[in-house]
């Protein structure tokens, strides 16, 4: 295959493959920035010499967290735990129009493409965005730097652009990230097997099981027990409450993440067991059916959460401490007499966490927009891995998924002008109603086909219709018929076609000759 | 003989589709295998070119144990020496109908220029030139399977297979679709394995092989064991 | 298929002779079940007493004596009304196939129909080929494609009716014993 086709195959798509490959680049470039900023970070270099007795403060910086070297590695830290949810994001954009890049490949393969021809077709694509990203980045991060360069009065600076991270650094992060981004699309494609029909995968995901749940309940119980361990048994080595702390953060934040899959299994199941309408069904059994799908991006914003929050705590423990602390030393030089001196910590404690604030929202911020893209993965007609259905009340449009649950059930309203809660689409909906007047066959077969004991005992209340006909779905007969007849022998209507219930339902109103209710 | 496929076994989990087909293809010939829905002619299609790797069994094509290679040498035979056709599905719907054409060439490493003039020769002879710059989904269904049928010639394979190839198309386009196969396919002298449930498709085969769950039904009626008692 | 009909309006498109009226017959009809001479002459000489054709003259271009004959307008008549009645849509089901399946299972062989019957598939397949085979020819005219293309409708529809029969019959078995 000559460079050329590739470069044809790779970059051949409609346009939900385009805004992949954009949404690839813009967090390759994101990704870039952040690594290359903390590069500059861990460029600062340090001043000590012990020779003149200078100590080892970079003074040349605003913040705190930078002027002290022992304070760097920690913001080192943060931007590369910060690029963890742009991965997450970069994770999800992949997955963005995958089901028609699978088909596309699949029929490439049916061409006659080795699997390695097909492989490197996808790592292509993904290989081009991710190393015009990551230029992207490396140009906004020197431009950056010119820009951001803004001495204050005092000749300080309030970010690190006086300093350029070493060379092979510069080059490892800008070739390095294209490669493992590649690399993680080559991975990611062993698992799928090539059929004429499609992209398989070979493994069939496992549902979730119950104790990954569980996990947050034990991280939880890590956390909350620490103290009163302590407490309990004073002789423990002084490393074990801060391990325990953290060795819960870490069951919790995994319990979280592996346990939203099972939320969501768990979820579908409650769904179907309750599911009336065809809505309902759909959602409940694609919940089950892929738990994944949404919830990974939702763990990972729900840790941002869980960060955020603790570092929200934390904050608020440590300015009431040093309130405190300042109340105390303020009483007790009144009581000496002499002038308290305000406690300069309070500054920086505040900064710092005004600094960890910023990054968990920067990473809550990033983890919506994948959550974001999620959903529209999971709304966009190319994304087919619902075949393309309609349903009555969604004439013509499909809505795959439960996103929309609440807005396409199923609706016949023979006039629209007085339901104000009607959305537009049900225009076309009410032009599948059945005449009025007539025995009503409703359209949309019901999803519990006999229920006649859920039914029984309840009378005809509040459900009849100007035309003394329901309108009802899985049955032909007119409801007053049945209801005349009585529940033993023939069963009760089902359910009204406009309102899903049993048209005893007691919320059942007589509207425009179809019973509805009143929401 | 050009490919047989030996006591051939596949299932699919606990489903057996094959359970020991052997079947013999001249060379030049048209073979049909025909049998109701399930009975496993696609499955047999499949391994026998190689898309699928049987269970048990083997497929050998001139001397050449198809089975036995990889999943890389498998698809380097398809594209040398096979040409495949289904109901639908096989073009990429991105690329034009030229470009779809030319695929199996610039895979292979030919020229874009040449795939491209080998390309519109060939949707010449299908009679779908005009269309050569317009997407699969912007034409018929018909003119679809038309120009799958160029691409699945313009290697020349010396074996074609064709699952279907009219399944979704009305008896007229079908037809088109089938006369231009057939006619190219003699002149070309390629051997075609078409499988069908049709037997106006199958009528145009030389010869036809009837399976019935899974086996090779002699009496070629397709029809079950149940049935011959 | 009412062969006065046919060959009023074979007429109706010229005054014929009746060996030009059989050649013509034979061209249009080419899988039509032959007509003889005999059969043509009869007819024209009903048609003639019926009023719906005339004798137009002699013709005797290099050969004997023939009579030509053409539509007269009565004819037009009675052609355009044939034309426009519709045909009962398979009013009885006469056919030797479904006769002897029948007395197959009545005489309660399901071996013999068995045997029968794949017999007769493969006389069917063959005849399915030979016509498929005729009509994409490069010879083949406008007539001979509708033609192949009717009996290969027939031919598939027997060869269905016949695979579910026999489907028929074994589930009948299966669930009876």
């Amino acid at each position: 295959m000559r460079p050329a086709t590739l470069a044809r195959l790779a970059l051949a798509g409609s346009r939900t493959d385009t805004l992949r490959v954009v949404l690839t680049a813009a967090s390759a470039s994101l990704a870039t920035l952040m690594f290359l900023v903390a590069a500059a970070v861990a460029a600062i270099p340090h001043f000590a010499d012990s020779r003149n007795g200078s100590d080892d403060w970079a003074r040349q910086y605003q913040l705190q967290v930078l002027v002290e070297p022992g304070l760097r590695p920690g913001v080192v830290m943060a931007l590369a735990l910060l690029t963890i949810p742009v991965l997450a994001l970069a994770g999800q954009c992949a997955r963005l129009g995958a089901p028609a890049r699978d088909r596309r490949l699949a029929a490439i393969r049916l061409a006659g493409a080795t699997p390695g021809q097909a492989t490197l077709v996808a790592a292509a694509e993904t290989g081009v965005a991710s190393v015009v990203g990551s230029v992207l980045g490396l140009a906004v991060y020197l431009i950056g730097r010119r820009v951001l360069h803004r001495p204050d009065a005092e000749g300080r600076l309030p970010l690190p652009t006086d300093v350029l991270p070493p060379a092979w650094a510069i080059v490892a992060i800008v070739v390095g990230l294209p490669v493992l981004a590649t690399a993680v699309a080559v991975v990611l494609l062993r698992g799928a097997a090539f059929t004429p029909y499609g992209i398989a995968r070979r493994v069939r995901r496992r549902a979730p099981r119950m104790w990954v749940g569980l996990l947050m309940g034990v991280g939880i119980a890590l956390v909350g027990t620490g103290q009163a361990l302590t407490r309990w048994a004073p002789d423990l080595p002084d490393w074990v409450f801060p391990a325990q702390l953290l060795l819960g953060v870490a069951v919790a934040a995994g319990g979280l993440v592996f346990g939203t899959g099972w939320i969501a299994a768990a979820t579908g199941r409650t769904l179907l067991r309750f599911a009336r309408g065809p809505a309902t069904l759909l959602a409940g059994r694609r919940l089950m059916a892929d738990p994944w799908a949404g919830s990974r991006v939702f763990a990972v914003l729900l840790v941002g959460v869980l960060f955020g929050a603790g570092a929200a705590g934390m904050r608020a423990l440590i300015t009431t401490t040093l309130d405190a602390e300042a109340a105390k030393a303020r009483w007790y030089a009144a009581q000496q007499g002499t002038e308290s001196y305000p406690n300069q910590t309070a500054e920086f404690h505040t900064t710092a966490y005004n600094l960890v604030n910023g990054v968990v929202a920067v990473a809550i911020t990033l983890s919506a927009a994948a959550m974001l893209v999620a959903v529209v993965e999971a709304w966009c007609p190319d994304g087919a891995r619902t075949p393309r259905w309609s349903r009555p009340g969604c004439p013509g449009r499909s809505w795959p998924g439960p996103h929309c649950y609440r807005r396409s059930r199923p609706r016949c309203r023979p006039s629209l002008s007085r339901s104000s809660s009607a959305p537009r689409w049900s225009v076309s909906s009410a032009a599948r109603c059945a005449p009025a007047g007539s025995p009503r066959i409703c359209v949309l077969p019901g999803t519990r086909q006999s229920a006649p004991s859920r039914a029984r005992g309840s009378s005809g209340r509040g459900c009849r219709s100007s035309s003394g006909r329901y309108r009802c779905r899985s049955t032909t007969w007119p409801c007053s018929a049945r209801a005349r007849s009585g529940p033993s022998r023939s069963p009760r209507p089902l359910a009204c076609c406009s309102c899903g219930r049993r048209p005893t339902w007691p919320r059942c109103v007589r509207r425009n000759g179809c019973a509805t209710t009143s929401r | 003989m050009i490919i047989e496929g030996r006591a051939l076994v596949r299932s699919y989990g606990a489903t057996p589709a094959l359970r020991g087909v052997t079947v013999a293809v001249d060379e030049g010939e048209i073979l049909a295998v025909t049998g109701p829905s399930g009975c496993g002619k696609s499955t047999l299609l499949h391994c026998l070119a190689g898309i699928m790797r049987p269970d048990a069994g083997e497929v050998i094509y001139r001397d050449v144990r198809v089975s036995d290679l990889s999943e890389s040498g498998r698809a380097r035979l398809r594209r040398t020496e096979f040409g495949v056709l289904f109901q639908f599905g096989q073009l990429v719907m991105e690329l034009t109908a030229a470009e779809n054409v030319a695929l199996p060439l610039l895979l292979a490493g030919t020229g874009r220029r040449e795939a491209r003039t080998a390309a519109l020769s060939w949707l010449d002879r299908l009679g779908v030139r005009d269309l050569a710059d317009q997407r699969p989904g912007e034409v018929s269904g018909g003119q679809q399977q038309r120009v799958a049928v160029a691409r699945a010639l313009v290697t020349e394979p010396r074996v074609l297979f064709a699952d279907e190839p009219t399944g979704a198309l009305d008896t007229l386009a079908g037809e088109q679709v089938l006369g231009h196969l057939v006619r190219l396919a003699r002149e070309q002298r390629t051997t075609v394995v078409l499988v069908t449930h049709d037997a106006r498709v199958a009528g145009y085969a030389d010869r036809e092989v009837c399976l019935r769950d899974g086996q090779v039904d002699p009496s070629g009626l397709g029809l079950s064991t149940r049935a011959a008692r | 298929m009412s062969t006065p009909h046919v060959l009023l309006g074979l007429l109706s498109t010229g005054p014929k002779h009746g060996y030009e009226l059989k050649r013509s017959y034979d061209q249009h009809l080419p899988r039509a079940r032959p007509v003889a001479f005999a059969q043509v002459y009869t007819t024209l000489g009903r048609l003639v007493r019926d009023g719906y054709a005339t004798e137009a003259g002699h013709d005797q271009a290099g050969g004997p004596e023939r009579t030509v004959y053409e539509i007269t307008a009565s004819g037009r008549a009675e052609l355009a009304g044939w034309l426009d009645q519709i045909d009962p849509p398979a009013p009885f089901v006469a056919s030797a196939l479904l006769a002897k399946v029948t007395v197959a299972l009545l005489v309660d062989d399901p071996a013999r129909a068995h045997a029968y019957l794949a017999a007769q598939r493969q006389a069917h397949t063959r005849r399915l080929r030979e016509l498929t085979a005729a009509k994409n020819d490069a010879d083949a005219d406008f007539a001979d494609v509708i033609g192949a293309d009717y009996a290969i409708a027939h031919l598939d529809a027997d060869l269905r009716w016949l695979a579910t029969t026999l489907e028929r019959v074994a589930i009948l078995g299966g669930t009876s014993t």
